[in-house]
C-alpha cells in the first residue's frame, strides 16, 4: 500500500478552480490525476465538474478535456478509446461523470460500454445528489436524504451501481472515499494498467448540497465508512473483496453510530430517530451481506 | 417615480434571498416591479445578482441605471459598470477588498457590514440584514414591516434570540444610513405608495405555469433537474400531493416525458416541464405522442442555446424547433405566453387545447420569464370560473354506440376511449394503425389516417392573438412574443412620448398553428414592420415569411444571452424608424 508520503507531488489538477470551499470532487480529482499521470483523456459530462474545471480562465484540469451531454460519457469515451487505438496512440481514456451522469441518464450508455468490455477506465464521483443544477435527488441519494426534490426525505434506497457493474463481468469495479486516499490512489494504479472497462466509485462530499460545514468535507468522508454506511470494496474479476479502511467495520460492535454521520450533514437533520433505526437495519444487513461475500467469487 | 435597487457578491452569500425579500418588501408598498436575476452554474462562487426596478408605473425591461447597489465584493462593481451614475449610492464593506471604487464616480457609502454582522448575530452571513436595512433607509416612506415578518417567519424556528438578533442588524444598517444621509446631506429618494386599490400578484413566470397547470388539474407531473426548469420541478413535488396529484422525478428527460404519455393515455392530465437540452431528448416521444394522438402538455423554458450553450441565460432559440421536431409529418400546438399571469391562463388553456385536439402542447418561454418575478394580474375566483376545464371527447364510460379510438371522423377528431372502459378494447402504436388502433401498413388506411390526423388542426382558432394600439393611426408595428413584448411596450410608450411616433404592437400567442391571417390583419396598412426577438436568426419573423406573410419588415434581435436594456432597445428601435426597408 502506497503511503501518504510517496504520493506523487506532480499536480494534474491545478487550484484556483471554481470549486466551493470543500467539494470533495476536487480531492478525488486531484489525487486520481495523481495516479493516472499526464497520458490520459478525459471524458466529462454535464455536471459540477465540468463547471469547477473548465470556465476561463480558472480552467484547471492540464489533461485533454472533453465535456460532453449529459447522457453520453460513456459513449464518447467509447469511440475515443477505438479511434485512438485505429490512430496508434497510447492513453488512458477516463470518464469523470456524476451520480446523476452514471446512475440515472447515463446508465444506458454506462451498460453498453460495459457490455463492450470497452477499454476505458469510468470514475463515477458520487455526491449523491444533482448538485450543479441546486441539489435534486438522484438515485444514488441514500434514504431519508432531504433534497430539492425530496422536500420530506428520499423514500427510496440508494441504487447499488458497483454491484450492477460487477454484473455485466468487466475485469474491476471499486468503491473508494475521498477520506482515504492512498486507498483510492492505489485503486486508481492498479486499474490504470488494466485492459478493459474499469468502473471506480468514489465517495464526495458536497458541502452546500449536504448542508455540511466546510471544514467537515473530509470527517463526513471518514464517518460514513466507519458507521458501515459505504463500505469500500474491489470486485476484481469476480471477486469481491472488503478494502482495508472498511474491514473493521463489517462488525456491528466495531461501527461508529450512526447519529455521529447524520448530525454533521443538514439534510439529516429532519430525521425521527425511527427512521435511523430503519437505516440502520438496512446498514447492518448489507455489512452482513458483504461480510458473507468477502473473498467470494460473485460474478 | 421609478428605482432600481441591486444587490451583487459571491453565490452563496444569500443575495437571492435577500433580493427576494426587498422585492417583496417593495410589492407590499404597492408598488410595481420587474426583476433580474444573474447566477453561475456553480453552487459557490461566481458572481450573483438580484435587480430589482419598481414604480407605480408598470415595468419590465432592466435600465442602465441604479439608484441603490449594494456591492459585495469588487466583481459586483464590474458586473454593473454600464449602471453605475455619479447619483447612484454604492452600499460596500471596506473589509471587502473593493479598491476599484476610488475611480468610479458615485456616492460611495461604506458600512463595516460584516463587523456589524458579526458583533450583533456572531455571524457575517448577517450582513445581509445590515445592507437590506441601510439600502431600505435610502427611500423615504418606505415601509419595512415586512422584512421584519420575514425575520420572524425565517428565524423564530432557531431561536427568538436569534430573531431579535437580526432585526437589530437591519435596523443597524438602517441607522447607520440615515445618519449618513443626514451627515452629508443627501436627500434620500422620495417613495409615495401606490394607491390604486388594484390587487395585484406578484410572481415568476414559472411559478404562474405550475400554478396554472394545477389549477387545469393536472393530476401528473415527471420531470429532471435542468436550468432553468428545475423550480417547476422543485413547486411540483411541494405542492402537486395537494390537489391529488403526483410528481415524479425521472432518471431522464426521455423517461420524464413517456412517462407523461403513459399517464395520459391511462386517462389523467399529465405534463412535464424541460430546458433546451432536455428538450431535445424528447422529440421522440412528443413525435409519438402526436402519432397516438395522446394529449401531453410540455413546457420548455429555454436557454441559450445550442447544446449546453448557456445554461444561466435566456434565449428564444427553441421556436423553429418546437414546431418542426420530430421526423415524418406531425403538428403540435405551439404557445409563447408573455407575463406571469398569461403563463397560468395559457397553461390552464394548453391543457384544454391538448385535450380538445389530443395531440400535444408545447409552452415556450425562457429563463428571463420563467425565472424571475414580476406583478401581475391578480388571479381571483373569477378567472377559474371563466377557464373552464374542457376534456374534449373523452370516454371513460360505456357508451351506446360502437366507438373506436382512431374512428375516421369529420373533424378528425376521435372519440378518446380510456383503457378499460367496459365494452371497448384499447390498443394504441406509435406504428400507423387502423380506427381500433391495430397495427396496419394498408395504404388507403394510411392515407386516411393521415388525413384524418391532418384534419384536427385545420379549422384551428383558438390563437390568443392580441395587437394595441400606441397613440393613433400608428404606422410602425412592432410584433414581440414572451416577457420582450412588455420590454418593447414600455419602450414605445416612451418613444410615443417624447417623439409622438404612434405604434402597433402586434403580440403573437399560439405560434403553431401560426396565426398569419391575424398577423396579415393586424400588419395591414403599416408603413413600417419591426420583430424584436432574442435569437439569431429571427426566428418568428421566419416563420412568418415561411407561412406566407406578404409585408416587409426588419429585425431587432439580441443572442447574448441577457434580455434587453430599455435604453438599447429605445435606441434600436428608434434607427429603424427611419430606416428604408
Amino acid at each position: 500500500m502506497t503511503s501518504i508520503k510517496q504520493l506523487p507531488y506532480e499536480e494534474y489538477f491545478l487550484a484556483g478552480n471554481g470549486s466551493c470551499p470543500g467539494c470533495g470532487l476536487t480531492i478525488g480529482l486531484r489525487n486520481v490525476l495523481k495516479a493516472l499521470g499526464k497520458n490520459v483523456y478525459m471524458v466529462v459530462p454535464a455536471s459540477c465538474s465540468s463547471v469547477v474545471q473548465s470556465p476561463f480562465p480558472n480552467s484547471s484540469a492540464t489533461v485533454p478535456l472533453l465535456n460532453t451531454p449529459f447522457a453520453a460519457s460513456a459513449a464518447a469515451a467509447s469511440g475515443m478509446v477505438r479511434a485512438l487505438k485505429i490512430m496508434g496512440k497510447d492513453a488512458v481514456v477516463m470518464v469523470w461523470a456524476g451520480d446523476g451522469g452514471t446512475f440515472d441518464i447515463g446508465l444506458a450508455t454506462v451498460s453498453g460500454a460495459a457490455e463492450r468490455n470497452e477499454d476505458l477506465l469510468y470514475i463515477c464521483y458520487d455526491n449523491e445528489a444533482y448538485m450543479n443544477t441546486g441539489g435534486h435527488r438522484s438515485s444514488a441519494t441514500p434514504l431519508g436524504t432531504f433534497t430539492g426534490t425530496t422536500p420530506t426525505g428520499k423514500r427510496e434506497n440508494k441504487k447499488n451501481v458497483p454491484l450492477i457493474m460487477a454484473a455485466h463481468g468487466i475485469p474491476y469495479v471499486a468503491t473508494a472515499s475521498i477520506a482515504f486516499v492512498t486507498d483510492l490512489y492505489d485503486k486508481i494504479m492498479k486499474a490504470k494498467d488494466m485492459k478493459g472497462f474499469r468502473y471506480i466509485q468514489i465517495y464526495s462530499p458536497c458541502t452546500p448540497g449536504w448542508l455540511l460545514p466546510t471544514e467537515k468535507s473530509v470527517e463526513s468522508a471518514k464517518l460514513a465508512v466507519q458507521t458501515g454506511i459505504y463500505p469500500l470494496f474491489e470486485i476484481e474479476g469476480g471477486i469481491f473483496k472488503i478494502s482495508a479502511p472498511s474491514k473493521a467495520y463489517l462488525k456491528k460492535e466495531k461501527r461508529k453510530p450512526l447519529h455521529d454521520y447524520f448530525k454533521i450533514q443538514g439534510r439529516f437533520k429532519h430525521l425521527k430517530e425511527e427512521h435511523i433505526k430503519l437505516i440502520e437495519q438496512w446498514i447492518d444487513q448489507m455489512n452482513e451481506e458483504y461480510a458473507a461475500l468477502d473473498g467470494k467469487k460473485i460474478f | 417615480m421609478q428605482y432600481v435597487w441591486k444587490i451583487s457578491g459571491e453565490q452563496g452569500e444569500g443575495i437571492d434571498s435577500t433580493g427576494h425579500i426587498f422585492a417583496m418588501n417593495v410589492f407590499r408598498n404597492g408598488f410595481e416591479l420587474a426583476t433580474y436575476r444573474k447566477y453561475s452554474s456553480r453552487i459557490k462562487g461566481g458572481n450573483t445578482t438580484f435587480e430589482v426596478r419598481f414604480s407605480e408605473n408598470p415595468v419590465f425591461a432592466r435600465v442602465k441605471k441604479l439608484d441603490v447597489l449594494i456591492a459585495f465584493d469588487e466583481n459586483a462593481i464590474l458586473v454593473s459598470k454600464e449602471q453605475i451614475k455619479s447619483s447612484t449610492i454604492v452600499i460596500f464593506d471596506e473589509q471587502s477588498g473593493i479598491t476599484d471604487l476610488d475611480k468610479v464616480d458615485c456616492i460611495k457609502l461604506a458600512i463595516p457590514l460584516s463587523k456589524i454582522a458579526r458583533d450583533i448575530t456572531g455571524t457575517a452571513i448577517s450582513k445581509n440584514m445590515v445592507s437590506l436595512g441601510a439600502s431600505i433607509a435610502l427611500f423615504d416612506g418606505m415601509d419595512y414591516s415586512y422584512v421584519m415578518d420575514q425575520i420572524e417567519k425565517r428565524f423564530s424556528k432557531k431561536s427568538m434570540e436569534i430573531v431579535e438578533k437580526n432585526k437589530r442588524a437591519f435596523l443597524e444598517g438602517y441607522n447607520f444610513a440615515k445618519k449618513f444621509l443626514s451627515d452629508n446631506s443627501i436627500l434620500p429618494y422620495k417613495v409615495v405608495k401606490g394607491k390604486d386599490g388594484v390587487k395585484r400578484m406578484i410572481m415568476s413566470g414559472n411559478e404562474g405555469l405550475a400554478m396554472g397547470a394545477l389549477a387545469a388539474g393536472c393530476k401528473y407531473f415527471a420531470g429532471y433537474p435542468i436550468t432553468p426548469a428545475s423550480s417547476i420541478l422543485e413547486f411540483m413535488v411541494k405542492n402537486i400531493g395537494n390537489f391529488g396529484g403526483v410528481a415524479v422525478q425521472t432518471e431522464d428527460e426521455i423517461s420524464a416525458i413517456n412517462s407523461v404519455i403513459g399517464a395520459s393515455l391511462a386517462g389523467v392530465r399529465a405534463m412535464t416541464a424541460t430546458s433546451g437540452p432536455g428538450f431535445s431528448l424528447m422529440v421522440e416521444a412528443i413525435g409519438y405522442a402526436y402519432m397516438t394522438e395522446t394529449p401531453i402538455v410540455i413546457a420548455n423554458i429555454q436557454r441559450g442555446g445550442p447544446s449546453t450553450g448557456l445554461p444561466t441565460k435566456t434565449e428564444d432559440g427553441d421556436i423553429l424547433m418546437s414546431l418542426f421536431l420530430g421526423h415524418g409529418d406531425t403538428e403540435k400546438i405551439v404557445i409563447f405566453p408573455s407575463n406571469p399571469y398569461e403563463m397560468f391562463v395559457y397553461t390552464f388553456q394548453a391543457f384544454n387545447l391538448a385535450e380538445k385536439y389530443q395531440l400535444p402542447v408545447i409552452i415556450l418561454s425562457d429563463l428571463q420569464l420563467g425565472e424571475n418575478v414580476y406583478t401581475t394580474k391578480y388571479i381571483d375566483d373569477s378567472l377559474l370560473d371563466e377557464l373552464k376545464v374542457d376534456r374534449g371527447k373523452y370516454v371513460d364510460y360505456e357508451p351506446n354506440e360502437r366507438l373506436y379510438r382512431y374512428q375516421f371522423t369529420e373533424d378528425g377528431i376521435s372519440y378518446r376511449i380510456i383503457p378499460s372502459v367496459k365494452g371497448l378494447q384499447f390498443q394504441t402504436s406509435g406504428n400507423e394503425h387502423n380506427e381500433k388502433g391495430f397495427i396496419t401498413e394498408n395504404s388507403s388506411i394510411r392515407k386516411k389516417m393521415v388525413e384524418k390526423r391532418m384534419r384536427k388542426l385545420a379549422n384551428f382558432n383558438d390563437y390568443f392573438f392580441e395587437f394595441e394600439d400606441i397613440g393613433s393611426n400608428p404606422k410602425v408595428a412592432i410584433v414581440a412574443y414572451g416577457i420582450n413584448y412588455h420590454f418593447v411596450k414600455e419602450v414605445c410608450v416612451e418613444i410615443n412620448k417624447s417623439e409622438g411616433v404612434s405604434f402597433r404592437l402586434v403580440k403573437p400567442v399560439v405560434l403553431y398553428p401560426f396565426p398569419i391571417e391575424k398577423m396579415e390583419g393586424a400588419l395591414e396598412g403599416m408603413d413600417n414592420i419591426i420583430f424584436v426577438e432574442q435569437n439569431y436568426f429571427g426566428q418568428l419573423r421566419r416563420l412568418y415569411y415561411m407561412f406566407g406573410g406578404k409585408n416587409k419588415s426588419v429585425l431587432i434581435n439580441k443572442y447574448d444571452g441577457e434580455p434587453f436594456f430599455f435604453e438599447d432597445l429605445y435606441q434600436s428601435i428608434k434607427e429603424k424608424l427611419y430606416s428604408k426597408v
